[in-house]
């Protein structure tokens, strides 16, 4: 078997019946608070320019975008509300995957929900289904995706994305496996655009990829099944030789479930969680001694410095830079 | 911190720019916290009359299962999410 059929045997396997009994509620949690930070996201300037753009496509369908009064086909749907959901870098986050496991496999998911129909049970076995697969492939992978300089989120996500859509539709294991491989050829993301419109177009993009390789390879598609790992192929190009181990991958798949232990990170504050527990020190001290502006001659903010390659930012001049910056964040409260 | 923080002029605030240039940010060392964390931070605030104050955190709040938001939190959130929107 190749990795990708070794991955969609495992997907396929999933079954609510199997989860464990505190899964649903944080699946509760998760899809809640991804419609929350959507929705306040969809007022985003760069929503609003996204849509505006997609509009002139006219596409009909029934699928909802989040705070915006029409429905639309499911491409669209996801393209839109994947970016609104990540546009204000409030959503859900997960220390196995490095990244946001909701936001690039759920508003895919609610987009298929509004076409084909979806049972509350059908619509968490898929959400718990991809978020698994994501974080899977990311034990694999991460740290060092990470580190070079790949938007994990996306790069993992599409994956996540693909065992949700082949959950809810029912794919057989071989059309996964394509699908997955499909995929493949669409991941991407680089995180030298955080801090612009471009890091939630990640997310939209990933969405609507997803559903795509999804539909391609049920209807016939083709694609080669050692995507993953061939010479050539998506680990060597994304991480290079030796620096990846596909057996963390595939082994004690679903122990735990990764919804469960370690769990989602929610965001209590609007910007790059790299800056929260900075900030969570800083809001405490403040309010502690009751800081003000006047009487602070100095701050220091020790973070690890993994988090700081992309959150130290001195010379902060926008508001999407200031939430990837460390050193706005500590002086906001 | 909400939204409204991060937005319009939110950043041209005087406190704000004064106090930026105030900020020293660096890596912290494994003398501070073991090198297998990654998630948490020390402040430090020296203020005018030469007191020092700190403050570590192991992890921010709400990181993972084993320290979720309490529901009134979450509650909390998704109301000032939707809210803005109604505003």
């Amino acid at each position: 078997m190749t990795f990708a059929q070794e991955l969609a045997k495992r997907i396929c396997a999933m079954n609510y019946e199997h989860f464990p009994s505190e899964t649903n509620q944080w699946a509760e949690v998760g899809i809640l608070d991804t419609v929350g930070v959507t929705i306040l996201g969809s007022r985003d300037d760069s929503t609003r320019i996204l849509e505006k753009i997609t509009a002139a496509d006219r596409a009909t369908g029934p699928c909802l975008i989040f705070g915006f009064d029409r429905r639309t086909a499911a491409s669209e749907a996801s393209l839109i509300n994947g970016t609104a959901s990540h546009v204000l870098d409030f959503d859900d986050c997960c220390n196995t995957m490095s990244g946001h496991p909701s936001v690039p496999i759920l508003l895919g998911l609610f987009a298929l929900a509004d076409e084909y129909g979806a049972s509350g049970k059908d619509f968490i076995t898929a959400y718990i289904t991809g978020f698994e697969a994501e974080c899977r492939i990311s034990l694999g992978v991460n740290m060092h995706q990470y580190i070079k300089g790949w938007h994990p989120t996306v790069t993992l996500g599409v994956f996540g994305l693909v065992a949700v859509a082949g959950k809810l539709l029912r794919l057989t294991e071989e059309q996964i496996a394509t699908a997955l491989s499909i995929a493949a050829s669409m991941s991407s993301g680089i995180k030298t655009n955080m801090g612009s419109m471009t890091k939630p177009l990640h997310v939209g993009l990933c969405g609507r990829n997803g559903l795509l390789a999804v539909r391609l390879a049920r209807d016939g598609f083709t694609a080669n099944l050692k995507i993953f790992e061939h010479n050539q192929g998506y680990f060597n190009v994304f991480n290079g030789e030796g620096n990846y181990d596909i057996s963390k991958i595939l082994h004690d798949w679903g122990r735990p479930l990764h919804i469960v232990d370690p769990g989602m990170g929610i965001k209590q504050y609007p910007c790059c969680a790299s800056t929260h527990p900075a900030a969570d020190a800083m809001i405490a001290l403040a309010q502690e001694y009751d800081l003000k502006p006047g009487n602070v001659t100095r701050i220091d903010s020790y973070t690890h410095w993994r988090r700081l390659k992309h959150t130290n930012r001195p010379e902060v001049s926008t508001s999407f830079q200031g939430k990837s910056a460390s050193n706005m964040l500590l002086l906001v409260r | 911190m909400t939204a409204s923080h991060f937005e319009g002029d939110a950043l041209l605030d005087s406190n704000v720019q004064t106090l930026m240039r105030r900020v020293h940010v660096d890596p912290y060392t494994t003398e501070q916290f073991p090198a297998d964390n990654h998630y948490a931070a020390e402040a430090r605030v020296i203020l005018t009359d030469g007191t020092v104050l700190t403050k570590k955190v192991d992890q921010p709040a709400g990181r993972t299962s084993a320290n979720a938001l309490t529901s009134e939190q979450l509650k909390e959130k998704f109301d000032h999410c939707v809210g803005e929107l109604c505003t």
